[in-house]
């Protein structure tokens, strides 16, 4: 693992890929395989608290995105990554109660959640200690364990970390919509961790070990790329209800900001999730490397449905190698 | 227990190996438990042991580590723990040497100082796979493997491999005792210690009690040992009080309540776990005991 600053940044090989994506050297992947939206829509929906009616936002989100769901298999893909009481560190129960019958409602033929938690490897214990596992019951839902799960080696779409394929669960790639759900956090090595980085849940750790190590050697922005790339995930849901600031993912704290987010265009989900946190997207090394092949980064190219960034914009507070991120700097 | 090995012994896949799942392929680590699980207790049901074993071999690559069927990434703890595993079950001693050579030889890579981690990098134990750094689970399984392996059997580097493991150990204990995953603290926060990889380092410093680390987390774990209610979480703690001597029974107890709550998720690797754990009284957790002054048993852990 190692700390990322803006100046450290540019000698690393993400940096050189990022070059690379900007025409300077061969990119690491091939434009063909990604047509980046012209336009994205992303949708702020107003939640102040997690009794909401989830539900019916999440559904208002679904048809102001124009998003098809009937008769598809879906993978929701929740942030459980740790427990501690109180603080919030995971995508809230409730969301995803709200997210499964939006889902449902809407025609989907299954709908399962799955997630390979990154940190804490015990998944009993973090399904019953955050009550996930009673809300599930209750919506007679199966949880896909993905660290455990049977996998595929597939291609990776793109090679930022330099790795030409990955094992992947079945469950993962056997849906026709995975459902990227994360929370809204500030991240300590990448900067934010919203629906991109929340795919290195998908990520077998019976495989690739914890807290996915391979990632984290790979480089943390070049593996978000490369997963992004691949799993390619059709719709982001981000609860932003109460996200977490500072010393993220895990021992930071939590921050109120009272919104869900969706959009089909992760980066351009991720994107506005940053400038409601005050940071400059193209800051983001991810980010900038994204913006050039996978998504939208550019507000004017981002169509805001329901309530504007202002409403909800709140600075978060980072650790000091972060700061470099904020859009007031 | 005869309930738990019976529904075990049933989760098998026809390979000879155990799935996470039912349904699923079979894998090294509920694989590598239920044999510890079924071969453990004499209340078990009986195991043809030559089907499994062959499993298992089928897995070894070149280097003697074994990886996932399917996945060509060899996985250090696994190997570790197979290492644990094998020789308790008489597998073939050509298997079990290039298994322990294999593990001897894996290294984690060696970091440059940062002071941002508090701790030391260039210390090599074990990763989960290799070409990673070394975390606390593979490290605890690899060291336990090779201390419990014969003095006769253990490879050369073996004694210095244990030392550059213990060394990892204690390096990243918990200021407040236990262990987290891989650091103690990061970015000036100390991070929080839990059950299971406590629970695994205790076992593999079974035999440093004298270490005010070991003391220090052995307390840690009496106060903790029912925080996380699981089947991993319970019965690796159950494990590590019963090798140290410690009260245990409350714990077997918590146990049998948390397979009432949840199944384990009908997931055969933490059955299996439970399995192992809940027959302590009856096999004195002897796979995961090092030979030595403190290895004396304390049969039902009452507490």
């Amino acid at each position: 693992m190692t700390t990322l600053s803006r100046r450290a940044f540019l000698g690393t090989p993400l940096a050189a890929a990022v070059a690379a994506a900007c025409g300077r050297e061969p990119a690491p992947y091939r434009s063909s395989d990604f047509a980046r939206p012209d336009r994205s829509a992303v949708a702020l929906l107003d939640a102040p608290s997690y009794d909401s009616d989830l539900a019916d936002l999440i559904g208002r989100g679904l048809r102001e995105l124009g998003v098809a769901v009937r008769d598809r298999r879906v993978l929701l893909k929740p942030n459980l990554v740790e427990y501690e009481p109180g603080e919030a560190i995971n995508t809230h129960p409730r969301v995803i109660a709200g997210a499964i019958v939006a889902l449902r409602r809407a025609g989907a033929r299954e709908v399962v959640v799955a997630e390979g938690p990154g940190h804490r490897r015990d998944v009993e214990y973090l399904l019953t200690a955050t009550g996930l596992a009673d809300d599930l019951g209750d919506l007679d839902t199966t949880f896909v364990d993905l660290n455990h799960d049977d996998v595929r080696e597939v291609p990776l779409r793109s090679w930022f970390t330099g790795l030409s394929s990955l094992a992947l669960p079945v469950s993962v790639l056997a849906a026709d919509l995975v459902v990227s759900m994360p929370k809204l956090k500030t991240h300590h090595w990448a900067g934010l961790t919203c629906s991109m980085k929340n795919l290195f849940g998908v990520v077998p750790g019976a495989v690739y070990g914890w807290p996915k190590n391979l990632l984290h050697f790979r480089g943390i922005p070049a593996s978000i790329l490369d997963l992004a790339g691949t799993v390619r995930p059709g719709l982001a849901i981000v609860d932003g209800i109460v996200g977490m600031e500072g010393d993220g993912p895990i021992m930071g704290r939590a921050r109120p900001v009272g919104v869900i987010a969706m959009g089909t265009d992760p980066v351009a989900v991720d994107a506005t999730c940053a400038r409601l946190m005050g940071l400059e997207p193209m800051r983001v090394p991810y980010l900038e490397a994204a913006a050039r092949y996978l998504g939208q980064v550019d507000a004017t190219r981002i169509d805001q449905r329901g309530e504007r960034v202002d409403r909800y914009r709140t600075p978060f507070d980072l650790v000091e190698s972060m700061r470099f991120l904020r859009a007031d700097d | 227990m005869a309930r738990l090995a019976e529904r075990l012994a049933a989760a098998a896949n026809p390979d000879g190996g155990w799935p996470y799942y039912a349904g699923r392929a079979s894998r090294l680590e509920p694989t590598c438990w239920a044999l510890l699980a079924l071969t453990a207790d004499p209340a078990a049901p009986p195991v043809t042991l030559a089907a499994h074993l062959e499993f298992l071999r089928s897995t070894q690559g070149a280097a003697g580590l074994l990886a996932d069927p399917g996945t060509g990434v060899p996985n250090l703890a696994w190997s570790g723990l197979a290492l644990l595993a094998l020789p308790a079950l008489e597998a073939p001693d050509a298997t079990v040497d290039r298994l322990g050579a294999g593990v001897v030889a894996a290294k984690g890579v060696a970091l440059d100082p940062d002071v941002l981690l508090g701790q030391d990098n260039r210390l090599q134990a074990w990763s989960w796979m290799p070409g990673t750094f070394s975390w606390i689970e593979p490290t605890a399984l690899c060291v336990l493997a090779l201390k419990r392996l014969p003095e006769g059997r253990r490879p050369g580097a073996a004694g210095t491999r244990i030392a550059d493991g213990e060394a990892v150990l204690l390096d990243r204990v918990c200021p407040s005792g236990g262990w987290n995953y891989g650091n103690a603290s990061v970015l000036g926060q100390d991070l929080r210690a839990y059950v299971p990889t406590t629970a695994l380092a205790l076992l593999a410093l079974q035999d440093r009690a004298s270490e005010p680390a070991v003391g220090l987390s052995l307390s840690w774990l009496d106060r903790h040992a029912l925080a996380e209610r699981s089947a991993m979480a319970l019965a690796l703690a159950a494990l590590a009080l019963a090798v140290h001597r410690r009260p245990f029974g409350h714990v077997l107890a918590a146990l049998d309540a948390e397979d009432a709550r949840t199944h384990f998720l009908d997931n055969a690797h933490l059955l299996a776990m439970a399995a192992y754990a809940a027959a302590i009284p009856a096999h004195d957790a002897a796979a995961f005991r090092v030979a030595g002054p403190g290895a004396s048993p304390v049969r039902g852990g009452a507490a």
